[in-house]
């Protein structure tokens, strides 16, 4: 290692010269890189500050302007702060238009949005309400605040002109999770870190005996580890001031951030120290360089959300507060003691039904994909273009589009099966009204739109099969049958193997195709792991519980991963 | 029927495929054509005959649909969504695939794993987690908010689609460029880009279709009605207690036109696409 | 013009495998280098850290008398020609060849000079505006030198490119690249595994094995005087003959037979510390041997003075049975094995191979005496390397 160095320190005399030569030559790149995500970060907490010293300038406002003012009428704007109480609202009425539609928009709204609850007046008015800058609704402590426009519009002709809606606004929306911070300073830190050691750190590709290799394997993990760690500290600091001071008054700026990316500085130091030969191309450096937005973006919007999941799933909410049960969500689903094995809300149960929904459509899409595959790779068929663009068509459509579509035609009255069904003479089925038939309707919904893509990756894995293998089968005197299963399907296998089980995986946690089509009638039966995850969070605001249940959903599809084993290889085979 | 076959065995072995590719293609554009059906009635309700071929011709679901007062804000707010996904989505797992096939380096088999991992993690787990990092970065109720989701969930796919195309490419001709006097950022530029044009376009489809056709996280993050993308409108047309089939068929037949058409264009390439074709020569 | 040095260059890659050990060579501007050996002797390697397309792991690259090792590819002035070719699938052979001048920013005007300059001198100037994917095989190998001369590099680095061409058209771009040689002087380094190639273009050749160097000489030298045994069987087609032997006090024991050895070699060969009794490996180009018919030996001991000299110098000639006749028209490829007694099992199991002019006439299953002349032999050390005696 001394030999190569000497001649570059022989050229730069001094380190200065060295360092300045190191910007030069490549190193400048890398410096502003590292600057912008600094600067980045520090714009953050500075926007996040301000936005903290706006609400508190708010609340007081609102507070003022509370006593003054609480006469809220249609069409103009409502300035209140609603600590968990009712308030009465009496609008106006205006003109009426379809009740149906109305009534569907107010129940949406409880469904949805979450955090009100607008219980109906005695009257039974239909009313339309839209809400405005939502995203300011509750402060830190879970209170109710903010400029709302509440727009409510009286239905139905016949109505009283005049009469109450009460609106019970309850604030039950999660309150900000406070390890956020954490997570995602340090997630950052560390990864900033580690592309500004290996940006900068030696290349240990070319040590020259393996024990000096062995130490710089060592240090490129080490090294932006330990960086990390120092610099943790201070993250942490700023993360608990900042916390602080979302609670306490007198905000002025957020340094906590700055603080974090003012960690970057002694990093990129040691960095440069590492330093070694110059101008040589170190692949890392680029290959990191390459892979920084992504990891960025994905880890600050995938593997934050998941690592804030998982903590949501050790937690209890309730009104907005969340308190720590550890383990007793999961004893609880997994124990399902709650209710007997047949019970739709078993957890076994909704289990089976995933696997039988899985199995079944993975099957059926498989085999209709090949077996299509099959027949338009078939030579000198006609109108091969034509059939393989129409067969496509379910892929094109939206899946959400499908789903509905496919409710209606499973509709007892109107659906056009029930109406197929009604020529051959067979009574009309209520198919969300049994178990099988609300299966049936979601299976064929989800095999009609799933089978293109797998017909399309065995197309394409079809036409890669040399023809000369087949000739060679038919010299051999191999039927048909015997050179598609000791050539077709062996080598179809590696292409077909990755698609299946990422098939498979999407299908487990397909959740518009049940949630649209069946909705889980009835009762919940036909409800899959992900659609009663979805249900125990948005419907009973049983967060932690939710959050428990998907992580459960994930690690059984690890598990499946796992014991496949050849997800990754078979991948890596095929795409390499 | 092994080696000698007769004209009449020809024969049937050139026709009988259509005996079932015709009516499968039946079923599978019977849906389709009662979306078309529904849309071109003037009624709302979904009660229809069993023909499939429309009977009425009325544009007037058409004309209602696209003359509501939002419409163009939520259609313009879809296109600009989809838009910057695929523009970023294929950006970043672009250069993210490129270091993984390329390049050797510690955390690469974590990289790769990692990405797939991100397919089995489940919505629900990720969804109020999500809406609370989008809060935080003040991206509610904001293009870019959705762009960042979209582009995001669209990437570990995209990656290791391009991943495997790029496997393809031939070293030498990166070797040749870099001796030629490429720097790695021209050679990503000038040479990977350029030849790796078909699975970039497949990889465009998807990311575009990721943003276009998904309205659950679009719900969630969107409480303004002007921020809305079409899709989330779309869904309300039928909704539990109100059915406009009318209307959602015009809005559907709109919003499934342009994927359609993208696939009709793209669909040579998707066929080599999904499972890596290569650069021979 | 360029001169290159390289100083004790070394490739080791992570997983402990040395390519390349320790190679010096120094190249004067405008010479010709081939860079010879099996596959996966480090040739390939060691053009690779030359065109910085591989970290050189120690050792010294001198360009000019300037340290290349850290300078990128671009910088080092140098233009390869791949064996692949390795065009720009998506780019014309227009833009194929300007895109090294457009990336130096060279003004359009003169790019444009040089690319139909260059298409003309190379026969390709019709081809301009088709894409690689429509061309033939020679007309792509073609192209890729002309993207490599257009450059006017300090070294040209070819990696085996006539590899993939058939035997005519290799034969005829080797015309070519020798031409172009002499015309344009740019020091160049030539991989490859056909020492055909490497002797007819190089200047000096560079012959490795498991990334150690041979020997670097001129062509003819290593023909002639080959440093160890390896050498000498992989330069020359058919390769040289190789007999194990044993020294005796006046000369050497083949197959039995006798030879004898001039004093000169003989105290040559002592003095490397190689005793009597102790085996040698002898080689022999196979046209430097002759095969005589049994019977006709009596014959010929009387009336030709070369059969004479034969005799002379080993004692019989060694007994053979022809096994085969490559009968090739402008010479006739026998194969032979040595007839001895049965305990010399070694010897036995040797096969050898005699280049005959075409007008000799061979039977196949004859027994023939195989001679040659004392001064065409070459003698090896027996132990492993193999290292040259005299």
């Amino acid at each position: 290692m001394t030999k190569p160095n000497q001649p570059s320190l022989a050229h730069q005399k001094n380190i200065v010269g060295q360092w300045i030569s190191a910007f030069k030559s490549r190193g400048y790149l890398g410096v502003i890189f590292a600057v912008i995500c600094a600067c980045l970060l520090s714009g953050l907490g500075l926007l996040q500050s301000l936005k903290i010293h706006q609400r508190q300038a708010r609340k007081a406002l609102i507070q003022e302007t509370l006593t003054a003012q609480i006469i809220p009428d249609y069409d103009q704007e409502y300035l209140g702060h609603l600590k968990l109480r009712e308030v009465s609202f009496v609008p106006q009425q205006t003109d009426a238009s379809s009740d149906q539609h109305e009534y569907a928009a107010l129940s949406s709204l409880q469904e949805t949005k979450s955090g009100l609850k607008l219980d109906q007046p005695e009257d039974k008015a239909w009313f339309d309400a839209y809400w405005k800058d939502k995203s300011e609704w509750f402060d830190a402590q879970g209170h109710l605040w903010g400029k709302r426009t509440l727009t409510l519009k009286a239905q139905q002709t016949g109505l009283p002109t005049d009469f109450q809606l009460l609106a019970k606004l309850s604030a039950t929306q999660p309150p900000r999770l406070p390890w956020l911070w954490f997570v995602l300073c340090g997630l950052v830190t560390f990864m900033i870190a580690m592309w500004a050691c290996f940006y900068f750190g030696s290349t240990h590709d070319s040590t020259q005996d393996s024990t000096q290799q062995k130490k710089a394997k060592h240090s490129s993990w080490s090294l932006p580890l330990l960086t990390t760690i120092s610099a943790s500290p201070l993250v942490i600091l700023s993360c608990l001031e900042i916390m602080s001071r979302e609670q306490d008054t007198g905000i002025k700026v957020a340094e906590g951030p700055l603080v974090a990316s003012l960690a970057l500085i002694p990093m990129l130091i040691l960095g440069l120290s590492q330093y070694k030969t110059a101008g040589k191309s170190s692949s890392y450096r680029v290959a990191y360089t390459y892979m920084m937005p992504t990891l960025l973006s994905v880890g600050i919007l995938v593997f934050v959300p998941f690592s804030l999941g998982v903590g949501l799933s050790f937690m209890r909410h309730h009104q907005g507060e969340f308190t720590w049960v550890g383990l007793s969500h999961f004893i609880d689903i997994l124990s399902a003691s709650d209710y007997p094995l047949t019970h739709p809300l078993n957890f076994y149960f909704t289990l089976a039904v995933t696997l039988f929904w899985t199995a079944s459509n993975v099957v059926l899409h498989t085999s209709i994909g090949l077996s299509l595959a099959l027949l338009l790779n078939r030579k000198g068929l006609k109108l091969k273009g034509i059939y393989r663009a129409l067969l496509i068509i379910p892929w094109a459509i939206p899946n959400y589009i499908t789903a509905l579509i496919w409710k209606g035609m499973f509709n007892q009255q109107y659906g056009l099966i029930n109406k197929f069904l009604a020529i051959l003479g067979i009574e009309p089925v209520s198919w969300m009204g049994s178990f099988w038939g609300a299966m049936a309707a979601n299976i064929s919904t989800n095999t009609w739109l799933g089978f293109p893509f797998m017909m399309v990756v065995t197309l394409g894995a079809l036409q890669s099969i040399p023809q000369d293998l087949y000739e060679a089968a038919h010299l051999a005197g191999a039927s048909k049958w015997q050179s598609f299963k000791s050539i077709t399907l062996p080598l179809l296998k590696p292409a077909l193997l990755p698609a299946v089980i990422l098939g498979s995986v999407w299908t487990f946690n397909m959740f518009n195709i049940i949630y649209l089509v069946s909705g889980g009638q009835p009762g919940g039966a036909s409800d899959i792991l992900i659609t009663e995850a979805y249900r125990w969070a948005f419907e009973q605001d049983r967060y932690g519980y939710a959050a428990a249940y998907s992580l459960i959903i994930f690690f059984i599809l690890l598990g499946y991963a796992r014991l496949t084993q050849r997800m990754t290889q078979a991948a890596e085979e095929v795409y390499s | 029927m092994s080696t000698s076959q007769t004209q009449s065995v020809n024969q049937l072995n050139q026709h009988w495929p259509h005996l079932i590719l015709l009516p499968l293609t039946m079923v599978i554009l019977i849906p389709a054509l009662w979306v078309l059906k529904m849309a071109l009635r003037p009624s709302q309700s979904f009660d229809l005959s069993i023909n499939p071929l429309p009977s009425e011709f009325s544009l007037n679901n058409f004309i209602e649909v696209m003359s509501e007062p939002l419409f163009t804000v939520q259609i313009f707010n879809s296109i600009w969504v989809s838009a910057l996904t695929t523009l970023i989505g294929v950006f970043f797992s672009c250069t993210a695939a490129y270091a993984l096939s390329r390049y050797r380096f510690p955390g690469r088999q974590l990289g790769l794993k990692a990405f797939l991992v991100t397919q089995m993690f489940p919505g629900t787990l990720m969804m109020i987690p999500l809406y609370q990092v989008i809060d935080f970065l003040g991206l509610l109720d904001q293009v870019a908010g959705l762009v960042l989701v979209y582009s995001t969930t669209a990437i570990p796919f995209c990656v290791w689609n391009l991943k495997g195309y790029f496997d393809t490419i031939p070293k030498e001709i990166e070797e040749s460029a870099l001796i030629d006097g490429a720097g790695p950022f021209t050679l990503f530029w000038k040479i990977i880009i350029p030849l790796s044009r078909p699975a970039l376009a497949v990889t465009a489809l998807f990311s575009f279709m990721t943003a276009w056709n998904e309205y659950i996280l679009a719900a969630t993050f969107m409480n303004d009605e002007r921020a809305y993308t079409y899709p989330v409108r779309l869904q309300q047309y039928v909704g539990e207690y109100s059915t406009e089939w009318g209307h959602f068929a015009a809005g559907a037949i709109l919003v499934s036109a342009p994927v359609m058409l993208l696939f009709f264009v793209l669909q040579k390439h998707l066929v080599g696409g999904l499972t890596s074709g290569g650069v021979k020569g | 013009m360029t001169s290159v040095r390289l100083i004790g260059i070394g490739k080791r890659y992570p997983n402990g495998f040395e390519a390349v050990q320790n190679l010096d060579l120094e190249v004067q501007s405008g010479e010709f280098i081939a860079l010879v050996g099996p596959s996966g002797c480090g040739k390939s390697t060691t053009l690779r850290m030359i065109a910085g397309l591989e970290d050189i792991s120690s050792g010294e690259l001198l360009i000019d008398d300037e340290r290349a090792n850290e300078k990128a590819p671009k910088d080092r002035g140098v233009a390869m020609v791949f064996q692949s070719y390795a065009l720009y699938p998506h780019m014309s052979v227009r833009e194929n060849i300007a895109f090294a001048l457009k990336l130096q920013k060279m003004p359009q005007v003169e790019i444009d000079q040089r690319v139909e300059a260059v298409a003309k001198k190379l026969q390709i100037f019709p081809l301009l505006d088709r894409k690689p994917k429509e061309m033939s095989g020679g007309q792509r190998q073609r192209v890729a030198m002309a993207r490599a001369i257009a450059r006017q590099p300090k070294i040209f680095l070819f990696d085996e490119p006539l590899s993939n061409l058939d035997a005519q058209l290799r034969a005829e771009m080797r015309v070519e690249i020798t031409k172009l040689q002499n015309e344009l002087k740019t020091t160049s380094f030539y991989v490859t595994h056909d020492q055909v190639e490497a002797m007819t273009l190089a200047d000096r050749v560079v012959l490795l094995k498991s990334g150690v160097v041979q020997q670097i000489g001129a062509p003819l030298e290593l023909h002639d005087q080959p440093a160890n045994r390896f050498v000498a069987t992989f330069i020359g087609s058919p390769t040289m003959n190789m007999l194990r032997t044993e020294l005796k006090l006046d000369g050497l024991q083949v197959c039995g037979v006798h030879l004898s050895l001039s004093t000169k070699r003989l105290e040559h060969i002592q003095a490397q510390g190689i005793k009597s009794g102790m085996p040698i490996d002898l080689g022999i180009r196979p046209h430097q041997m002759t095969l005589v018919a049994l019977d006709e030996q009596s014959k010929l001991d009387e009336q030709s003075e070369q059969a004479q000299e034969q005799t002379a110098t080993l004692a019989n000639g060694i007994k053979v049975s022809l096994e085969a006749i490559e009968p090739l028209g402008s010479e006739t490829i026998c194969y032979c094995r040595p007839i001895v007694t049965a305990d010399d099992q070694e010897s036995s199991e040797q096969r050898l191979v005699v280049k005959l002019d075409a007008d000799r006439k061979v039977e196949r299953g004859q027994i023939y005496l195989l001679s040659f002349k004392e001064e065409h032999i070459h003698l090896f050390n027996a132990d492993e390397e193999g290292v040259r005696l005299s």
